[in-house]
């Protein structure tokens, strides 16, 4: 086996939060190689793959390097049968340079002040009766004013599109978005003017999508291919087309594509002395490091630890406290569909950042007391509708096939407008990720097991926004309106946890740097860092904590590395 | 909508029926109806196999006889016959990411001729319709609901993903359903309700775009 020079900084994974990293370590100074399982794409592959089947629905391209081989596998609760993903299926994650932050949605949400303390706030409103049972929510060990200035670093790096102040319900910011909302659009006008007659709050979604030129990208063009997409155009701020070139500008990055991390490494002392990776021909190759920084997609970071086992570590790597896998989260989305009969309403269009949202009904906006559940969902109306997604949601008094089914499609297939949210999801003792014992990936390797479902606070909350978005629907001049009960979506692009940050290492893997407790010269960044979910997408916080940690690591990078 | 809005509603309540639960959920994100039915290992990562070596043509006849009813083109626009959706289905069948499905069909498509006592093709539509209400009800020996499901959405993706794939010839579904088809630029009048967007009926084929696999 070839063995490297040792580097300064490994990054394992440069998506989201590694792009944003490797920026920040490299402008300071420190050498960061980044190891990326997935190819690097441009815009110019991207424009030839405006392909519905291709990109979402069962194929995912963008997946075909890793992760469409190792889909998770699932079992609702603990002795239930474990089942097994087949297509079709939408599976949101991607392997190349940028990750998926190359085909997100690009919704780029800031939290809510609450959303940090989410405990406290909780039980100092509702009391401790009010955590639902095998709850395990805590609080974040940093604040809202602690990622401030981080967030705003990333907007102000990236380009990010929306107006300060313009939902009540924000946290202080320093300053505006550094671009004006992206346009509106018809479904939008119209959920706006319902909202406001309901006396809700709406505003235009901040979006990681340019709606004008910034550092020399053009603005967006709404193709209808966005989420599950890389931008032909450049105008979605994904680190690919951001961070990542300008952290290369300093010379201090080299990005090693189409090599896959099978193992990290320790030493006697149990600190983490780099990687092995199997490199571009298919040669395991060790990366020696002074330190590691795990920073792929939620499943992979909790698998990739547990797949890390030493005599220092016999479960795992940073595991002797049980705490890798624990406290998995994910979205679910409530939705509820409207008819509006003989106009186009033009869903086949835009991007999903698009739109127009409402904070009244999420986190602590709204008193709680007497529903029976608490926090909730950010709820929106964007367009980015495709017809084979299209062709699937018809209302339960329509059948799936014939003729009534076609005539259905053709009276009202581009006339449906979609109310939809992202529910916060408690955290559970039951809900966790673990190695699958009996599937592998086609390297042998074990794939993640999911043990997840949805409990009683979200069915309660699921349930209470589906009215509400019906609501909103009616006032908007639905003349029929459907959904379909809460389900949990297991697998899912917002996935969190398993590797959660605190104080504590009895129920934490990192410290509020997000440097594991148990060794010293080893971060993990991610989603799978969140105590909590909250009722927004991720990627926003995502950025803004690998920022807050890759500054941290770099001023005491003397103390850490090894 | 959120990121996987429009893959993510599914599910059994108290309004649907079971019936309805299993073909809604056949596919969504979330759900794992077709997973189950198909079996447990992982995706398979080897390349196409050749196009179109699937199924025999007598199962092909089968295959269109049933595709003509799920979605008719009998009304004087066209249906799933007219688009190719059998082309599609069948090419499909022959790729790594398809094959295990082949055995369903190939017991399917028999238990349902022996179902029609011979020829499921020379029922009358009306006794084609009847018997598929029963598949879809999962009351026909050796012809599974989970089959059912897993051909509706293979009838969804060949009506309505790009022609490349061999379906959605002549755009017949993106015009039914009022897809525009691929277009790189939407402008604000083309984003407003009631505005009637001209059918680009572009492919992303003629940009250089290739079938993914």
């Amino acid at each position: 086996m070839t063995t490297l020079p040792k580097a300064d900084v490994v990054l394992i994974g440069i998506g989201a939060a590694g792009g944003i990293a490797s920026y920040v370590l490299t402008k300071a100074g420190i050498k960061v190689v980044a190891l990326e399982a997935g190819p690097r794409l441009s815009n110019a592959e991207f424009a030839k793959q405006l392909d519905e089947l291709g990109g979402y629905q069962g194929r995912n391209v963008l997946g075909a390097p890793k992760v469409n081989h190792e889909i998770p596998s699932w079992r609702p609760h603990v002795g239930a049968p474990v089942q097994h993903l087949r297509p079709p299926y939408a599976i949101l994650m991607a392997n190349l340079v940028g990750g998926t932050s190359v085909h997100f949605g690009a919704q780029f949400w800031r939290f809510h002040e609450s959303d940090f303390k989410v405990r406290t706030y909780t039980v100092e409103r509702y009391g401790t009766k009010a955590l639902p049972a095998g709850s395990a929510l805590a609080d974040w060990p940093v604040s809202h004013a602690d990622m401030e200035p981080y967030y705003d670093q990333v907007e102000y790096l990236i380009g990010v599109s929306g107006r300060g102040g313009s939902n009540p319900f924000e946290a202080p910011r320093s300053r505006d978005y550094p671009l004006p909302p992206v346009r509106s659009m018809g479904s939008a006008e119209l959920a706006t003017k319902a909202m406001r007659e309901l006396g809700y709050h709406p505003f235009p979604q901040p979006a990681a999508v340019l709606s004008r030129k910034f550092n020399g990208r053009p603005a967006c063009t709404f193709c209808d291919f966005c989420d599950g997409f890389g931008c032909w155009n450049n105008s979605k701020s994904s680190t690919l087309v951001s961070a990542i070139p300008a952290a290369e500008k300093t010379g201090k990055l080299e990005i090693r594509p189409n090599s896959r991390v099978m193992r990290i490494l320790t030493d006697s002392a149990g600190n983490a002395s780099g990687v092995e990776y199997l490199d571009s021909n298919g040669q395991m190759v060790t990366q020696p490091a002074a330190f590691v920084i795990l920073s792929t997609y939620t499943y992979e970071n909790t698998r990739l630890l547990l797949l890390s086992r030493s005599s220092m570590f016999p479960n795992g790597l940073a595991n002797n406290h049980g705490q890798v896998g624990k406290y998995y989260m994910a979205h679910y989305y409530p939705s509820a569909n409207g008819i509006f009969p003989g106009k186009p309403t033009n869903m086949f269009s835009g991007t999903a950042s698009q739109g127009v949202a409402m904070d009244d009904l999420n986190a602590d906006n709204f008193d709680h007391a007497g529903l029976g559940f608490i926090r909730g969902a950010e709820i929106g109306v964007s367009n980015e509708t495709r017809p084979i997604g299209a062709a699937a949601n018809v209302p339960p008094d329509v059948p799936m096939w014939g003729a009534a089914y076609k005539q259905w499609l053709r009276q009202y297939g581009n006339s449906i407008i979609t109310v939809s949210g992202q529910l916060e999801n408690i955290p559970s003792v039951h809900n966790f990720l673990d190695l699958d014992p009996t599937k592998k990936d086609p390297l042998g390797m074990p794939v993640v097991r999911v043990t997840y479902d949805l409990h009683e606070n979200e069915m309660r909350a699921g349930n209470y926004m589906l009215k509400k978005a019906t609501e909103i629907l009616k006032a908007m001049g639905a003349t029929k309106t459907w959904h379909y009960p809460p389900s949990p979506l297991a697998i899912n692009s917002h996935a969190y946890g398993g590797t959660r940050t605190g104080e504590d290492p009895a129920t934490s893997v990192v410290d509020p740097y997000l440097i594991a407790h148990e060794v010293r010269n080893l971060a993990v960044l991610g989603a799978s860092t969140f105590p909590s979910t909250t009722g927004f997408n991720p990627t926003c916080t995502v950025e803004a904590t690998a920022w807050f940690a890759a500054e941290h690591i770099a001023k005491n990078f003397h103390k850490l590395a090894v | 909508m959120k990121e996987q809005a429009s893959n993510s509603e599914s599910g059994a309540g108290s309004d649907l029926s079971r019936r309805n639960f299993i073909q809604r959920s056949a596919v969504v994100g979330g759900s794992l109806a077709v997973g189950s039915a198909l079996g447990a290992s992982g995706l398979a990562s080897a390349d196409a196999a050749p196009a179109g070596a699937a199924l025999s043509a007598g199962e092909m006849t089968t295959l269109k006889a049933i595709l003509a009813r799920l979605l008719p083109g009998d009304d004087g626009t066209p249906g799933a016959v007219e688009a190719n959706v059998h082309v599609y289905i069948d090419r499909q069948l022959g790729t790594a990411a398809y094959a295990e499905a082949v055995p369903l069909y190939h017991q399917s498509l028999a238990a349902l001729n022996q179902a029609a006592h011979g020829s499921f093709a020379a029922l009358t539509a009306k006794q084609q319709d009847r018997l598929l209400q029963r598949v879809e009800a999962g009351s026909v020996h050796g012809v599974s609901q989970a089959f059912f499901f897993v051909l509706l959405a293979h009838m969804r993706e060949g009506m309505f993903s790009d022609p490349m794939y061999g379906g959605n010839a002549n755009f017949a579904g993106w015009d039914l359903i009022g897809y525009p088809g691929v277009k790189f630029v939407y402008t604000a009048p083309e984003q407003a309700i009631g505005t009637k967007v001209t059918p680009a009926h572009m492919s992303i084929a003629s940009v250089g775009g290739k079938p993914a696999r």
